[in-house]
């Protein structure tokens, strides 16, 4: 069999298997390999850092069963560098049907409740329904769009949102989202109210926040498993995305050498034709 | 005992999905179709819920006080009930009225930030220093790409190969999306892997994989015994 006929093969099933183990190897025995942190994570992480007592962090995801191992890392690690600070006001808003069984779960992993008073340091508004409308109207005038918050608390009856009304309160808003609302925030809160915004990010959406990035319309972006596992390097707490990232890498090796034997098999292919 | 059998049923589910790389079949279709059942289930009950606490609550509230902005909320519950006669073909022209509503309060709404930020904000964004090679590349991209879609023909003869500089930049941002795709897919393999690497929901593994192999091995037979 010549290099090229054994290139051709059909390999899935070994293809696969090799995939796996390079991924759930590292996973069991974490390899130590090198993380360098990209810019836009640090501005995240800066921005977040130099956030003083009384501003108003907004922290708002869409995060799902199909997206969580990428975005579920950074809305962990965003919170839990928010908690650490004093006296910010934190403001959990979810965009997706599923979206509030995680911000639940990470108010208990992160262990939210005792460390900081609910209603006085955090609230949870809950899934707000309507997409575009309903950030339009959050921005507008939050005390008209939510009645309660997830808990059913009327909103009215929860201290810190006293005094925030509008977008203009809003120091910084960090949306976790793999799908079209990062845009609807540009629309509705950097537009007109030039509200500061971070996105944490699908990879499959990140090459659209450059451009935003690059423009200074948006102060950060966290770039899928990545991003969280470099912003868990930043604050010192590691976690799965960090541990996570080794299997990437190795798997991201593969995944090339693949492509290139490919490549190889095609032109030997078409030379011999 | 509960987080052992939640554990336990997630792993089973992951497993029986990840069947498919070996071949369709049962264990698969039956996972795909719990998660659809199960994600359509939590959106339906999410969605009566944010009816009754956005729209009906507050209509109540404003029939209680007088209060005329509660009150108005009928008009948003009514829109809505039209929306379901999408499923008559003889009325179906009524519920128009609440789509074009929509369509019309969407547009509207994206349309002023749209401008602001997609249409503005990238042109002055893109006016960068050339104080930077970065900066010099960034510029010579944004100028070909833009020159790659100009199809006028005399305008393509003055500009020579810039556009065809504009293709190659089109393709290397489409292989940074490829990258990102994949980069995510892995990601997604990753954080089932650590799902399944914790008790008990390894003991699953070696199951799974015994019963692919059984499957494999019968189907061997059988296809072998048919010839």
């Amino acid at each position: 069999m010549t290099l090229r006929e054994s290139l051709s093969q059909n390999y899935k099933p070994i293809i696969y298997f090799i995939l796996f183990v390079l991924i759930g190897f590292p996973l069991l025995h974490p390899l130590g390999l090198p993380l360098p942190i990209d810019q836009d994570c640090r501005d995240v992480y800066n921005k977040i850092e130099s956030l003083k007592a009384g501003d108003v962090a907004v922290v708002t995801q869409y995060i799902g069963g199909g997206n969580r191992a990428e975005l579920y890392p950074q809305y962990k690690a965003v919170l839990e560098h928010l908690l650490r600070k004093d006296g910010i006001k934190i403001i959990l808003e979810e965009a997706g049907t599923e979206s509030p069984v995680f911000s639940q779960l990470v108010l208990q992993e992160l262990n939210a409740f005792k460390r900081k008073t609910y209603g006085v340091d955090f609230v949870d508004l809950g899934y707000i329904p309507g997409d575009e409308a309903a950030i339009a109207g959050l921005c507008r005038d939050l005390h008209a769009l939510v009645s309660k918050d997830y808990y059913g608390t009327p909103i009215d009856q929860i201290p810190m949102l006293k005094d925030v009304n509008t977008a203009k309160d809003f120091t910084i808003v960090v949306d976790i989202t793999a799908s079209a609302d990062s845009q609807f925030w540009l629309n509705q809160a950097y537009a007109p109210y030039r509200t500061a915004i971070a996105l944490g990010m699908a990879s499959a959406k990140v090459p659209d926040a450059y451009a935003y990035y690059k423009a200074g319309q948006i102060f950060g972006i966290l770039e899928s498993l990545k991003g969280a596992a470099q912003y868990e390097f930043l604050t010192g707490s590691p976690g799965l995305a960090i541990i996570g990232m080794d299997a990437q890498s190795l798997a991201h090796l593969y995944i090339a050498f693949l492509i290139v034997a490919g490549n190889v098999a095609f032109f030997m292919g078409r030379k011999k034709k | 005992m509960t987080d052992i059998f939640v554990v336990s049923i997630a792993a089973i589910l992951a497993l029986m999905i990840y069947t498919i790389l070996y071949r369709e079949n049962p264990a698969f279709r039956l996972g795909e179709h719990i998660l659809v059942g199960a994600t359509v289930g939590n959106a339906v009950v999410q969605a009566v819920f944010q009816i009754q606490n956005v729209a009906i609550t507050k209509f109540q509230k404003g029939m209680e006080t007088g209060d005329v902005t509660g009150i108005l909320y009928i008009i948003a519950i009514i829109l809505g009930i039209l929306l379901y006669f999408q499923f008559s073909s003889k009325y179906r022209y009524v519920s128009k009225i609440s789509i074009a509503l929509m369509l019309a309060v969407g547009l509207s709404l994206s349309i002023r930030g749209l401008i602001s930020v997609n249409v503005v904000g990238q042109i002055i964004g893109a006016m960068q220093p050339l104080n930077s090679v970065q900066n010099i590349v960034y510029l010579i991209g944004v100028v070909c790409v833009l020159l790659y879609f100009v199809y006028e023909k005399k305008v393509s003869n003055i500009i020579g190969p810039l556009p065809k500089i504009g293709r190659y930049v089109l393709m290397m941002t489409m292989g940074a999306y490829f990258a990102n795709v994949l980069m995510g897919r892995v990601s997604l393999v990753i954080g089932t892997l650590n799902d399944l690497f914790v008790a008990p929901a390894y003991y699953f593994i070696p199951i799974a994989l015994l019963i692919v192999i059984a499957d494999s091995l019968s189907r061997r037979k059988i296809a072998g015994k048919k010839s």
